[in-house]
């Protein structure tokens, strides 16, 4: 029976907000607590337990621990909080123990009143708010606060003592670098913020909470750096973050869709990342940051292209290694896009194109082949696709199972069969290898989704249609922006100071200036003449006697 | 907006699959031409050979069998009589489901007897039209046997006849004793009406290490010995579109000299001084200049021939080191030798210039240019010839003397 009360009550706040959806479209901030009496605390200790006990119901981690405060026990209260998200030894030591010990001496005499005494000097912890509404009361209590209820008082302390849980820090699995710092955000946006308040530790560092969610009321931080990041952009972020109104959000992902510019472009438009320290270098640029409650992944924009084909070890290599790695990259992002496309186009329309004893040796391979080249790449590509997919989710033990099976299967029955040419094999490969080698996850998969139009117009124009769907792809990610900047900036428009840290690496000293597009209020990043030498500083670098 | 691109979109898939790939063609189905071979048969027709290259031999596809595998050529000729080379090449789709593929045609034969008699306008004029064809295949005449069984003859290296042919060309800089030509550069030659175009002459002799006669009797894998031995040994010059006469390797070194393209190759000359004893120098790098001079309505032609040498091989003992002014002045005369002789040939003989004597003049007088063409073909053997040959030898090798039995 419980259990359906529960449920029923569940299913009436979940019915209220969408009735008046169109109320709160109007208010100012989504109502995180929902439909909640706007009540304020009366003063009497047994009507503010009752509400809060119709409002939450009996649960088992929910603790109404009755008290009576002071030293001669005259004055009943109640502690109430959620087990399991507060920090149990401080609650008993600091609080409860000072509570009931409290000197009620001069309240007595009346030198103070039971407000001051107890907000003043009868609670040893730090974070302590005072409310009187029950709503505010109810969002603090769900995150983690614990609430303090007196007789006689008609306000409510609230003491933000919440610890949960959480998993160790750990090195990003999803941006493994083998230069650079380890550490990577976790599920929970108090360590997050830490990490970066650690990175950058300068008065300008701003950040809003604004919790996003009717019914999860998750707490989403927007970081900047307030004189570098423009006023525009934040405001802009912000305001797209206050539209969202929804049931709850999960992870970051759930906000990039609310929040970016294009909904059908396959180009992701926000780069998201597991790393503190290319959060903290991108809020150095001038963009801005935005961490989810929940979700090790933040948010950075605006993003461009080629933000996602750079790692955030790219500065943190010498400069001549990240060049090259960074040309190679680009070699590769081609070459993942184009490669089975561009095999297809030549085998099948422009064979004059390949050198005669390569002709020959593909013709030979080709041999008695059931299917022509187009379904073979398509088929190849398919499966290669697959045995990714199944890859990512399976356990780690039986994923090794698959990736085996795959390769066998693929890589050396389906020639010896005579279904599929040694060729094709090679060609897929190199491309699955070569999409390997985006940083970005997201802009990998939209890649090889990307992949199969092409290899289609491949198959029907040759190279014309190659070259058409290149077209169509430099016209829509052209007309692309991310947050006002252009996607392929700064290529197009062309930015030739700021090519320094995109298709190439220039040294540390040498770039000067932060991005045009969104570092330009405060350009500087570097004091002139920083380029080191052996007679640099005083006595540095000479050669002993 | 939304729905009108979706639709459009759609409409635009749908279109990739209607058209249905009219252009495509699959690798495997394409019969690759390597080589064409030209020559008259009876009745006024030409015969054809098409030199296919066999892709499921000569692709390494071989893993499968092993011994046991009949020995299959790694290329398949196919012979065609018809009144014209399109007419031949318009049988082909009767003869074989392969789509004929001319990109990769490397080498065009056309026999001796053919472009005597018939000339070479109407194979260049098809060749230059079909846009299969590319402007750099090499264009040969072929002398001697009968061009079927010579194409049928292929090398232990390049074991397709047509590709042993090639490989060899390619490698034409190494002695420039014959000067072959690619058909774009020929049709040009063939059209400027100044310069005659001119090619090597390919001659298969019967290869002294096994009999001709002999058959392909032989293991898969195993490469024949080839039953002819390929040479490549003059140029023959065009006149008007026909072959008129040839010119041997010593010759066909002359044309090169005063064409600018001789880049490497053996001097040979006798020692000055030593009877019976001879020098021989390697060219390393050479300069042609050609300079026609009007004066008074005479057209006079300087060229400059400048040449550095290294020598290779010195047969009686001399001193190399001390005497090196005197061998550089035979050395000279070897070369006007050998020009004087071409010069002797193309003008007085067959009055053809190959040289590009007259592109030369067009280029230094224009205007008086636009006279002479007409009649170039009357002026060209009488034009006075200034040679002025300057040759270094800058190296002797690893020694400075030559090897003396016993002088020590």
């Amino acid at each position: 029976m419980k259990w359906f009360q529960w449920l029923n009550k569940i299913g009436i706040f979940l019915k209220k907000p969408a009735a008046d959806s169109a109320n709160a479209a109007n208010a100012t901030a989504p109502a995180s607590t929902g439909a909640l009496p706007d009540t304020p605390v009366s003063p009497q200790l047994d009507v503010n337990v009752n509400l809060l006990k119709s409002i939450l119901g009996e649960q088992n981690d929910l603790i109404y621990r009755h008290m009576l405060l002071g030293y001669n026990k005259a004055i009943p209260a109640c502690i109430i909080y959620i087990d399991g998200m507060v920090d149990n030894i401080i609650l008993n030591d600091d609080i409860m123990k000072s509570l009931m010990l409290l000197n009620t001496h001069e309240l007595a005499q009346g030198k103070t009143n039971l407000r001051d005494l107890i907000v003043k000097s009868g609670l040893h912890a730090s974070n302590v708010k005072e409310s009187s509404n029950i709503k505010q009361l109810v969002a603090g209590l769900l995150s983690g606060g614990v609430i303090l209820l007196v007789e006689s008082l008609n306000q409510a302390v609230m003491v933000d003592i919440r610890k949960y849980t959480e998993r160790a820090l750990e090195e990003p699995p999803s941006e493994v670098v083998v230069r650079g710092p380890r550490e990577g955000f976790t599920e929970v946006l108090h360590t997050n913020v830490t990490m970066i308040r650690r990175r950058i530790k300068h008065p300008k560092l701003r950040f809003h909470t604004v919790n996003i969610g009717r019914l999860t009321a998750t707490e989403v931080a927007l970081f900047y750096i307030e004189g570098i990041a423009s006023p525009d952009l934040v405001n802009e972020v912000k305001q797209r973050l206050q539209r969202i109104d929804i049931d709850g959000i999960i992870d970051s992902g759930y906000l990039e869709e609310f929040i970016e510019d294009y909904p059908y472009s396959p180009f992701p438009q926000i780069l998201h990342t597991e790393r503190p320290d290319r959060v903290a270098a991108s809020l150095l640029e001038g963009q801005v940051a935005v961490l989810t409650d929940g979700s090790p992944f933040a948010l950075i924009m605006p993003a461009q292209l080629a933000s996602f084909l750079n790692s955030s070890e790219d500065n943190y290599d010498r400069y001549i290694l990240t060049t090259g790695i960074r040309l190679l990259r680009w070699i590769a992002f081609a070459i993942s896009l184009f490669l089975p496309s561009l095999y297809i186009a030549v085998t099948t329309f422009h064979q004059e194109m390949i050198p005669t004893r390569l002709l020959v040796s593909i013709s030979a391979y080709r041999q008695g082949l059931p299917f022509s080249t187009l379904i073979e790449a398509l088929m190849m590509e398919f499966i290669f696709e697959v045995l990714r997919e199944a890859g990512v989710r399976l356990p780690r033990a039986i994923g090794q199972a698959v990736s085996i099976a795959g390769a066998l299967v693929i890589g050396q029955s389906a020639v010896t069969a005579g279904i599929v040419s040694p060729l094709m094999v090679i060609i897929v490969a190199a491309t699955g290898i070569a999409s390997f080698t985006i940083p970005s996850y997201s802009l990998g998969i939209s890649i090889r989704l990307l992949r199969f139009p092409l290899m289609l117009m491949a198959g029907t124009f040759g190279l014309f249609g190659v070259s058409i769907g290149f077209i169509l792809l430099v016209i829509h990610t052209v007309n692309l922006r991310s947050f006002g900047v252009p996607y392929l900036s700064p290529l197009s428009p062309l930015h030739l100071g700021d090519l320094k840290d995109i298709l190439i690496r220039t040294p540390q000293w040498n770039m000067k200036m932060r991005p045009r597009e969104y570092g330009m209020r405060n350009p500087t990043r570097i004091a002139p003449n920083l380029k080191p030498s052996p007679e640099q500083g005083s006595n540095t670098g000479r050669r002993p006697t | 907006m939304i729905k009108r691109s979706v639709v459009l979109t759609l409409l635009l898939c749908v279109s990739l699959f209607a058209n249905g790939c009219w252009d495509a063609r699959e690798v495997e189905e394409l019969g690759i031409v390597h080589g064409i071979g030209v020559e008259s048969a009876d009745n006024n027709r030409v015969r054809v050979i098409f030199q296919y290259i066999n892709t499921s031999v000569q692709g390494g596809a071989q893993q499968s069998g092993g011994s046991t595998t009949t020995f299959q050529k790694p290329y398949r000729n196919q012979v065609i009589e018809a009144d014209s080379i399109y007419d031949a090449i318009k049988q082909l789709p009767k003869e074989t489901i392969a789509r004929r593929f001319f990109a990769h045609t490397e080498v065009f034969i056309v026999s001796e007897e053919y472009v005597r008699n018939r000339g070479i306008a109407e194979i260049s004029d098809y060749v230059g039209r079909d846009p299969q064809f590319r402007p750099n295949v090499w264009l040969l005449v072929g002398r001697g046997k009968d061009l079927t069984s010579l194409m049928d003859t292929p090398g232990i290296i390049s074991p397709i006849p047509t590709q042993r042919v090639t490989s060899v060309l390619e490698h034409h800089d190494l002695v420039s004793a014959y000067a072959p030509l690619k058909l774009g550069e020929f049709i040009r030659y063939l059209q400027s009406g100044s310069t005659q175009p001119f090619t090597a002459i390919i001659e298969f002799l019967p290869g002294p290490s096994r009999p001709a006669e002999a058959g392909h009797g032989i293991l898969a894998g195993q490469v024949p010995e080839p039953a002819y031995k390929l040479d490549l040994n003059g140029t023959a010059l065009f006149k008007n579109g026909k072959m008129v006469g040839w010119l041997d390797q010593k010759e066909s070194r002359g044309l090169l000299w005063l064409r600018g393209e001789v880049k490497q190759g053996e001097i040979r000359f006798p020692l000055p001084g030593v009877a019976g004893g001879s020098v021989a120098t390697e060219i390393n790098k050479t300069k042609t200049k050609v300079k026609p001079v009007l004066r008074n309505d005479e057209l006079i032609i300087f060229v400059e021939i400048n040449a550095q040498t290294v020598i290779q091989e010195v047969t009686s003992s001399f001193p190399v080191d001390k005497e090196i002014k005197k061998l550089e002045d035979a050395q000279n005369q070897a070369v006007v030798r050998e020009v004087q002789s071409v010069l002797d040939k193309a003008q007085k003989q067959l009055q053809v210039d190959a040289f590009g004597f007259g592109e030369a003049v067009h280029r230094e007088y224009p205007r008086q240019w636009q006279q002479m063409k007409s009649d170039w073909d009357e002026i060209f053997p009488g034009i006075q010839v200034q040679l002025e040959v300057k040759t270094k030898i800058v190296g002797t090798n690893l020694t400075s003397r030559p090897v003396d039995v016993g002088s020590d």
